[in-house]
């Protein structure tokens, strides 16, 4: 084991894991919700205000519903809550007890403007109690409404209607006329000592509240009791998550550790796997400590998306150190593997890195930790983990190499197919388009996330049915100072009570007479009313004089009323609930008109600010994710093309999503659009490791799909497993995101697995010639004009022509380059590609020129043969050879030598694109006496080949450009290229030796012919593949040197280099 | 509950001769008849309304107009200018110094002036279901008194006592009790059966801003 090849990634380890440490100990974890959100909203700042200094975030409601609404449990539930300390105050409404009402309305009077309170004291003048008494009276005649009575029976002086008369002084009172001894249901307000903030904290209070409704609930009742409030919520949420989470690490993990075994069979792969991404998230971790201090439990949960793009690129190192084909070039493979996980990571990272500039810190955290975990990951797959695999060398089962080889087979026969079949996909859904953009696929509506069985939500909407509430909005206004306060606050509502109002208390109760008592007993009296009548009044009275005393502070109605608090930033504010009759909105809206400076304290206002920020940003940031994605494809391999197919995944994965969301009548919340750029990463990565790995491999798709099928399989099945996990869960939040998550990698794997190769593949098996221009009409054309341009003018044109060519065959040209760059150190000199399509040109005009003069003119035009000894020697009356030669020079030159043999030979040709062309061809060479024999890439062409060979017909073929299936790579100077292994078969199966001719075109302007001494393979000790391999070898030799001489006139227009 | 118990001992020992089941079951369907029968319905009409700790009764006068089938107008004189009208399902009323109120009744609701549709409108079989009926004849008027089955917690309601002219089953008036010794008591005086009535006199009031 060489430790210097372990040394970068031990190093790494050494410093990594002590801060690591450092990190993990100094780290604070965060686990509130609204730290996430946008501060700068004014919504998220509104809600964050008045959570931090008013009541409801510690606040608890306990709902009493029949049959558990009665005044015993109502009353034993009270008593049990006032004994734990944790509760500081509860209150109850639902049941008319006289002791909290008054407490109410008497705090609600001393926070009263001084001069409104002296009014109110006024009442109590002898003269105005028989007044008010005598309209209390005559409106007990005439139509009789329940609720009235008892409101008049109540307060027979009618103060509540006074009071809720006076500007800033509506009392949230709860509707006295339908409280009753046997009411609908008892609400029991339940104040915490200490806010309740964190998750730990709601679930804590919330745990303890539910043993004390236990123990005073007899079971029967316990499903009409209800625990809700924000604490509530924020408990049940919470607790729900942290088992959701036990249930998708539990499957995500068991079902990925089974996956491996069942392709593996290897429990060494996930136990490697999961130190590197241990690894990797320590990494995260790090970055998150120096970069914020602080991580949310939540940013951690969706870390999770770092452990499923992080374990395929484990994946892919695994898989190729499971392949130990002779024939792989392995050095080069590890490159081309090791390029595509560092181009995935920076991929994906810079696509995630563009969240960085959202608006949420929650994502901030998350891109933060997502994208130094995944290179992280990179390194330590790369270097660590692979290590490791090249010393203990694990081996794949064989049926993974004959399933990849079946789909690499399928998509070299069906490509065109394929894309057949994704362009008539793409067409339907245009036609489709029409029908199906009426669907929403997003749909925002907060209801559709609450989990049908959620206690807290169920309770609100009992209290919601039971109390027959309007819904209001809560809005927080600020001031420097209670004046400017109040000022503001009868803006947004100007009935709006404001308690506890320090200057109008100490103003109130410093006017505040007492003894009123005598007076109303009197005037009740009088005017015909027992005492009783006044009861609440009477309370009232004796309250104030309690509180003018200082006897009294109104301490529980203080607590569950007080809605003004000094601010973070010092002054007063307060909360306001105002009325909504439309929407809340258009509520919002009249409250900012009338006053600019408030603020909405509204969660569901908050939220849906949060949604149009998310659109927004997801807008603004979607383009620069484009931006870096397009930017890194085109790097990949310096070309639009793999731009494009990255593109087209893009296109086809967003599409599937889009059409398998249509049919299975889904839609996407707004969690789910999280899942958008992590698709974006997963199909992009999945397009990258397919097209650099067919590119590679330099169009051996067998081989290719050998390193890739599995991979990507498995990567896409861990990552739907992972993000797929989630739908097992029972939050509707999650089961939506997981939902969205799997179907679209489901899309992203499909395109990668099976369309970018096909697209790949079709261009391919795509003409490499031009369409257009290879047509028997041109060649006529050309034999007609050659002749009448006369040998300098048709060159000339050819040349011209030439660099046409070049400039509008960009793909052609880079076929040339990378071929050249076998040749040629890189970066290949664009000269010398420019100056191969000039020769090109050239010399197709002295193809056609050659071709309409006599032999004899023909000959002047070559420089004497040489190796013409070959020829005679080894192509006797009766005896074959196998002619070879390569796209170098005029190589149909060659017929002109070989028109003297007797039979005269045969010249191999891969059948025209079309029949006339053929003929033209054949035409053309008969005319040098060589006769044309068309033959596939098939068995029975090789019998009738060696049937002619037998027969001592000589045949004529070009051996650099190899099918896949029979090549040999053969190493150049700065690469490797195939060369066809069928010269070598043909002479080993015939006995007849090879003949290797060479034809270039001096500075002259005449050719120089080269036979060069003949081969003559005879079979070695080995097997057959080894003595086809080693002959190949040395016929490619000669023609390596040739080119490597005349790179400029080297033809080659498909790319067949391998870079070394 | 002592008083109630009380009250109701006092309301019964006061009733007379009570009549039999097969009695009671005649009565009440010759009344639904008569009653059925009625298309419109007009009274001079005296209110009368007791709650506990009043120590005067507090008394109202007007007009009650019905049509069938479920439309009902108390128009008040004394207090001049106040009215509840009852059509279908709403309820419209207006006190003085009051803006109108309009409500739509929601089944079991409580609301002003119901006891009195009921006496036109309910079916018997309704009327049975909701309440055990007891008839008791004094001299020559008929006590009908019918006592919720169940307990109404938003109603409270002990008990609705009808007094009727036994000659021609005519309602003279109607009492309603209701716990902690509460009542209203209406009744009726130049009842006029079937005359034709001006529409407009149910014509719901124009709108104002709901209370």
């Amino acid at each position: 084991m060489k430790l210097r090849r372990f040394l970068p990634s031990l190093i790494a380890v050494a410093v990594l894991v002590p801060v690591s440490i450092w990190a993990l100990l100094t780290l604070k974890l965060q686990s509130e919700l609204v730290p996430l959100f946008p501060p700068h909203l004014k919504t998220v700042h509104g809600v964050q205000l008045s959570m931090s200094v008013l009541s409801s975030a510690q606040e608890v409601m306990l709902l009493l519903t029949p049959p558990a609404a009665t005044g015993d449990l109502a009353d034993r539930l009270e008593r049990e809550l006032k004994q734990w300390p944790a509760v500081e105050a509860v209150s109850e409404v639902g049941r008319p007890r006289l002791e909290p009402l008054v407490e109410m309305i008497a705090w609600g009077l001393a926070n009263l403007p001084p001069e409104t309170f002296a009014e109110f004291q006024s009442l109590y003048a002898p003269a105005n109690l028989s007044n008010r008494l005598a309209q209390t009276e005559s409106q007990l005649a005439g139509v009789l409404d329940g609720r009235d009575l008892f409101l008049l029976r109540f307060d027979p002086l009618q103060i509540l209607p006074w009071l809720q008369s006076q500007p800033q002084a509506a009392l949230p009172l709860p509707d006295l006329a339908n409280v009753s001894e046997t009411p609908p249901f008892i609400l029991l307000k339940v104040r915490a000592r200490q806010p309740l903030r964190g998750f730990e904290q709601c679930q804590e209070f919330i745990a303890h509240l539910r043993q004390i409704v236990d123990a005073v609930v007899p079971a029967s009742m316990r499903p009409a009791v209800y625990i809700t409030g924000q604490p509530a919520f924020v408990a049940e949420n919470s607790s729900q998550m942290k088992g959701d989470i036990t249930i998708m690490v539990v499957l995500a993990v068991g079902l990925t550790w089974l996956l491996l075994w069942v392709f593996y069979r290897s429990q060494a792969a996930l136990l490697w796997m999961t130190v590197v991404l241990a690894l990797a998230l320590l990494a995260g971790a790090v970055a998150a400590r120096l970069l914020f201090g602080e991580l949310n439990v939540i940013s951690i949960g969706f870390a999770s998306i770092l452990i499923g793009l992080g374990s395929d690129y484990c994946i892919l190192v695994y898989h190729f150190h499971t392949q130990h084909d002779p024939a792989l070039d392995r050095e080069a493979a590890w490159r081309t593997v090791r390029r595509s996980i560092w181009l995935s990571a920076t991929t994906t990272s810079l696509a995630f890195g563009a969240l960085y500039f959202s608006s949420f810190p929650g994502m901030q955290q998350l891109v933060v930790l997502i994208a130094a975990g995944l290179l992280a990951t990179a390194f330590f797959a790369t270097t660590l983990l692979a290590e490791i695999l090249r010393h203990t060398k694990p081996v794949a089962p064989q049926w993974l190499t004959h399933a990849s080889d079946w789909l690499a087979a399928f998509e070299t026969r069906r490509a065109r197919w394929i894309v057949g079949v994704v362009a008539g996909l793409a067409l339907a859904a245009v036609l489709v388009w029409p029908v199906a953009r009426h669907y929403r696929f997003y749909e925002p509506d907060f209801d559709r996330l609450q989990p049908a069985t959620s206690e807290a939500y169920q309770g609100l909407r009992e209290l919601l049915k039971a109390t027959q509430a309007h819904p209001t909005l809560e809005v927080m206004v600020t001031g420097r100072d209670l004046p400017e306060l109040r000022a503001r606050a009868a803006r947004v509502l100007p009935s709006a009570l404001l308690a506890p109002q320090s200057d109008f208390i100490t103003a109130n109760r410093q006017q505040w007479r007492s003894g009123h008592q005598a007076d109303v007993r009197a005037a009740l009296e009088t005017a015909g009313f027992e005492t009783e009548w006044g009861a609440a009044t009477l309370r009232l009275l004796d309250e104030l004089d309690r509180w003018a005393a200082g006897k009294s502070d109104f301490a529980s109605a203080r607590l569950f009323l007080s809605n003004v608090a000094e601010s973070p930033t010092g002054g007063p504010m307060a909360l306001l609930r105002v009325p909504v009759t439309n929407d809340l909105a258009s509520a919002w809206a009249e409250v900012s008109a009338h006053e600019p400076s408030a603020l909405s304290a509204s969660w569901r206002l908050m939220m849906e600010d949060l949604q149009h920020r998310v659109l927004t940003d997801a807008r603004r940031l979607s383009l620069w994710m484009l931006v870096a994605v397009v930017a890194v494809s085109w790097w990949a391999r310096r070309s639009w093309r793999p731009v494009a197919l990255n593109g087209l995944a893009l296109v086809l994965t967003f599409g599937g999503l889009l059409a398998i969301l249509w049919l299975t009548r889904e839609v996407m919340t707004l969690q789910s659009l999280l899942t958008l750029p992590v698709l974006l990463a997963v199909a992009v990565e999945y397009s990258l490791y397919m097209q650099l790995g067919l590119h590679a491999h330099a169009g051996d798709t067998r081989l290719a799909f050998r390193h890739l099928t599995v991979p990507v399989l498995l990567m896409g099945l861990t990552t739907i497993i992972g993000f797929g996990a989630p739908v097992a869960t029972k939050q509707p939040m999650l089961k939506n995101f997981g939902m969205v998550m799997a179907w679209g990698t489901f899309a992203a794997m499909m395109t990668g697995l099976v369309v970018i190769p096909a697209c790949e593949l079709f261009r391919r098996n795509h003409p490499h010639h031009s369409e257009t221009l290879y047509r028997a009409r041109w060649f006529e054309w050309g034999a007609w004009l050659a002749p009448r341009l006369g040998w300098s003018g048709a060159r000339r044109l050819g040349r011209w022509l030439g660099e046409l060519y070049r400039l509008t065959h960009p793909q052609t040209a880079d076929a040339v380059r990378s071929n050249l760059a076998a040749v040629k150190p890189a970066p290949v000199d664009e000269a010398l590609v420019r100056q191969a399509f000039r020769n090109y040109g050239a010399t197709l005009a002295d193809y056609f020129l050659l071709g309409t003069r006599p032999r004899t003119e023909v000959l002047d035009m070559v420089e004497p043969p040489v190796g013409l000894e070959h020829f005679q020697e080894i192509c006797g009356p009766g005896q074959a050879a196998v002619i070879v030669t390569a796209h170098l020079g005029l190589f149909e030159l060659g017929s002109l030598f070989t028109a003297d043999l007797k039979p005269p030979p045969l010249v191999l040709s891969l059948p025209e694109p079309s029949v006339a062309l053929g003929r033209w061809r054949a035409a053309y060479r008969q005319r040098w006496g060589a006769e044309t024999l068309e033959v596939g890439d098939d068995q029975f062409s090789f019998v009738k080949i060696t049937r002619e060979l037998a027969k001592g017909r000589s045949v004529a073929l070009l051996a650099d450009r190899p099918s896949d299936t029979n090549r040999v790579w053969v190493d150049f100077p700065h690469g490797a290229m195939p060369f066809s292994t069928g010269p070598v078969w043909l002479s080993l199966l015939s006995g007849c030796p090879i003949l290797a001719v060479t034809t270039v075109r001096l500075p002259s302007g005449r050719y120089r012919m080269e036979a060069h001494p003949p081969l003559a393979p005879k079979w070695l000790n080995g097997s057959r593949e080894e003595t086809v391999e080693h002959y190949t070898r040395q016929l490619a030799a000669i023609f390596r040197k040739a080119i490597c001489e005349y790179p400029d006139q080297w033809y080659q227009f498909v790319p067949l280099s391998r870079s070394r | 509950m002592v008083s109630i118990c009380a009250a109701l001992a006092f309301t019964l020992t006061a009733r007379g001769e009570v009549l039999s089941a097969a009695e009671t079951d005649a009565f009440i369907t010759a009344f639904n008849a008569k009653q059925g029968a009625t298309q419109t319905y007009q009274a001079e009409l005296t209110q009368q309304l007791q709650l506990r700790g009043l120590k005067r009764p507090a008394e109202s006068r007007g007009q009650l107009f019905y049509r069938a089938p479920a439309e009902l107008l108390l128009r008040y004189d004394q207090p001049a200018g106040e009215f509840l009208l009852l059509k279908d399902a709403d309820v419209w009323f207006k006190k003085t110094d009051r803006p109108l109120v309009h409500r739509h009744q929601v089944a079991g609701g409580a609301n002003p002036g119901k006891s009195l549709l009921m006496l036109f409108r309910d079916d018997p079989d309704g009327v049975r279901r909701q309440f055990n009926v007891t008839v008791a004849r004094t001299n020559s008027t008929l006590q009908v008194t019918l006592t919720p089955k169940e307990k109404d917690p938003h109603m409270r309601l002990v008990a609705i006592e009808n007094v009727v002219r036994e000659a021609d089953l005519e309602v003279l008036s109607v009492r309603t009790i209701f716990e902690g010794q509460n009542q209203i008591t209406y009744e009726f005086t130049n009842p006029r059966r079937n005359a034709p009535l001006d529409a407009a006199l149910f014509a719901p009031p124009p709108q104002e801003p709901l209370r």
